[in-house]
């Protein structure tokens, strides 16, 4: 498969990609063995109660889908960028799927910044920024606190022109 | 500075909680654990909800900073909103009983979009929530706006409630943000009476088409389901000739089946009886319905796109369907305008006429020849390949899609929120993407299965027109 860098989506020239924080893969990697050893647990604890086969079958398949899904997770990952130009944001991510959105800021409702659990012992943050049609959001996540409040702001300021923005 | 919701916010949410704790227990819950181990169950599961909202209100605040309103919440995951004043829509105070019991009240916001857009102040003292509505609406209208005693800012005023004399239940006003002529209560927000009022008022509106029942009658016959109608009543009683012992409960599900499928077609000719079009000077007006009459403005304004739909079976004829898709604007009372169907069944010359107003330009737009798609997109698809198309006039963006009902879907550059390109594993191996342009009416609107290099061309073109638009 091809690297990401050279995707031929490409609609725009000049776009100087940024690409998430490499702290991001490590909290999207633990939230999933989280999940996964939780199940895994619950499994075990279950068929050492009971004895009930399916039970163990269960967690076993769940580590062999989170072992499975890991590796993938981290090229899914690495294969998000954004790109802040003067008046829209570019997001591009998916690596089976490949989608890449231009939104602009005009078009902005409003933005969300949210930090989870892992996110905040990492130290990174959120930032989606909504527009009035359903499937046009621009999500960015593993952003440092600051940047995320840089990017927050920005979004905000440019979106305020315009009445709208419909 | 950022400022906290009222202290009591935690118990009124406690309070919704402990009924949850109490339903999810149930009578049958109560019986088997014993009255005393069920309300140490309601109290343990009441005071932990308790807990929760006070942690929650604990780290809920909200400020308005330089024209925008923020608002952080949450335990776990941590959000912060910003708003800005610009994008409001409506600020409604609401006030559930609970809340007109203690004083307290819900402020809430309303943006553009679907459900998710929304942000509530839940709960403030009914004094403050009114204060910080009139506030944000004058932020809204500009830092050096007078109140000027138009019909908006009566409607508000009126609408202050008036103390402990206001009516029981959900008390709420609704206040749609000023400069959008098109949406005045009488649209949307208004209750039905004040609807049905506004339509005596008015000079009688100028009546574009009324689809006459011949044709609504023939258009619906012309549908697969009602077709194969006939196939699937006949299946039973072949079966039942063929096999007279059997059972009743088998010759009634098969009739069922077949009965449901006539409903569609019946069902949607009860629905647009006596659809009439009619201009009104906001937009068009549409009412239709047999059962229950429909009567529904669609503001020039808020349209975001419009679709001609040409089913196979109606070729004979050469009827066309219309359809149009409008910003819903979720009002207090009123659902969202979401305008759905222009005409359910229609001649092309009558058609157009109508379309035109209800899209400057949708009736040539609709019927201009269309880029078909690349030879290689018959792998990718290999029938409906054959049916897609797109086009581009300086105003709108036309796409075609479908086989046994091909629709050609217009949009004005205008309107575009955002475009997007999209490539599953099997178009990347093909040499293939698909350009998807998103609108507030949230129908979908793809050029599918173009070349990559001219997908990246359609959607830097895409965003340059739709840029230019707004400006």
């Amino acid at each position: 498969m091809t690297d990401p860098s050279t995707s031929p989506l490409d609609p725009l020239p000049d776009v100087t990609w940024q690409k998430l924080s490499p702290r991001y893969v490590l909290v999207r990697l633990i939230s999933l063995a989280t999940g996964t050893l939780a199940f895994a647990v619950a499994g075990l604890v279950g068929w050492l109660v009971t004895d009930w086969w399916p039970a163990l079958a269960g967690a076993v398949a769940v580590v062999v889908y989170g072992l499975v899904r890991a590796p993938f997770l981290v090229r899914q990952i690495r294969s998000w960028g954004y790109a802040e130009r003067d008046a829209d944001l570019l997001v591009r991510h998916g690596l089976l799927i490949r989608r890449l959105s231009i939104v602009p800021y005009a078009r902005m409702q409003f933005v969300d910044v949210a930090v989870g659990p892992v996110e905040r012992l990492f130290g990174l943050a959120t930032v989606q920024m909504h527009t009035a049609a359903v499937g046009a959001d621009a999500t960015v996540p593993g952003l440092a606190p600051a940047e995320a409040v840089r990017l927050r702001d920005r979004l905000a300021a440019l979106g305020r022109h315009g009445t709208e923005g419909l | 500075m950022s400022q906290r919701l009222h202290p009591l916010t935690p118990l009124l949410k406690g309070v919704r909680a402990f009924w949850v704790v109490i339903a999810a227990l149930s009578w049958q819950g109560f019986a088997r654990f014993g009255l005393q181990q069920g309300a140490l169950i309601v109290a343990i599961g009441g005071a932990g909800a308790l807990a929760y909202s006070f942690v929650a209100w604990r780290v809920s605040n909200f400020e308005v900073v330089d024209r925008e309103l923020r608002i952080q919440e949450g335990l776990l995951v941590r959000r912060n909103r910003s708003v800005p004043l610009e994008r409001m829509q409506s600020i409604e105070v609401i006030r559930p009983l609970l809340a007109q019991l203690t004083g307290l009240a819900e402020l809430r916001i309303e943006v553009v979009g679907g459900d998710k857009s929304e942000a509530r102040l839940a709960y403030l003292p009914v004094v403050d929530a009114e204060r910080l509505r009139v506030e944000l609406l004058a932020l809204k209208r500009g830092p050096a706006a007078v109140p000027t005693p138009d019909a908006g800012e009566d409607h508000w005023d009126a609408g202050l409630p008036s103390g402990p004399g206001q009516e029981a239940g959900t008390g709420s006003d609704s206040d749609v943000g000023a400069g959008h002529p098109g949406t005045t209560p009488a649209t949307g927000a208004a209750p039905s009476d004040g609807r049905t009022r506004a339509v005596e008022d008015e000079p009688a509106p100028e009546v574009l088409h009324q689809v006459a029942l011949r044709d609504l009658a023939v258009s619906q016959a012309l549908t697969w389901s009602a077709l194969l109608s006939p196939f699937a009543l006949a299946v039973p009683i072949v079966l039942f000739s063929f096999n007279p012992e059997l059972s009743f409960v088998g010759i009634a599900g098969t009739v069922t089946a077949a009965l449901g499928t006539l409903g569609t077609p019946i069902r949607r000719f009860l629905r647009f009886y006596n659809f009439t079009v009619a201009a009104v000077p906001e937009g068009l007006r549409i009412s239709h319905g047999a059962t229950e009459t429909r009567h529904q403005t669609v503001p020039a304004e808020r349209v975001q796109s419009v679709a001609v739909v040409r089913p196979l079976l109606w070729r004979s004829q050469g009827w066309v369907a219309c359809e149009l898709h409008v910003a819903g604007v979720r009002t207090g009372e009123g659902e969202a305008i979401t305008g759905d169907t222009l005409l359910p069944v229609a001649d092309p010359g009558t058609a157009w006429p109508i379309l035109e107003r209800a899209l400057p330009g949708a009736a040539v737009a609709a019927t201009m020849p269309l880029a078909p798609a690349p030879e290689r997109a018959r792998w990718r698809a290999p029938v409906r390949a054959r049916t897609l198309g797109f086009g581009l006039t300086p105003e709108l963006f036309v796409t075609r899609s479908g086989l046994f009902s091909p629709r050609v879907t217009v949009v004005p550059y205008t309107r575009i929120q955002a475009v997007s390109l999209e490539q599953g594993p099997w178009q990347r191996r093909l040499g293939l993407a698909s350009v998807r342009v998103h609108t507030a009416g949230g129908s979908r609107v793809t050029a599918d299965y173009r070349t990559v290099a001219e997908a990246n061309w359609l959607a830097a073109e895409l965003h340059a027109r739709a840029a230019a638009s707004r400006n």
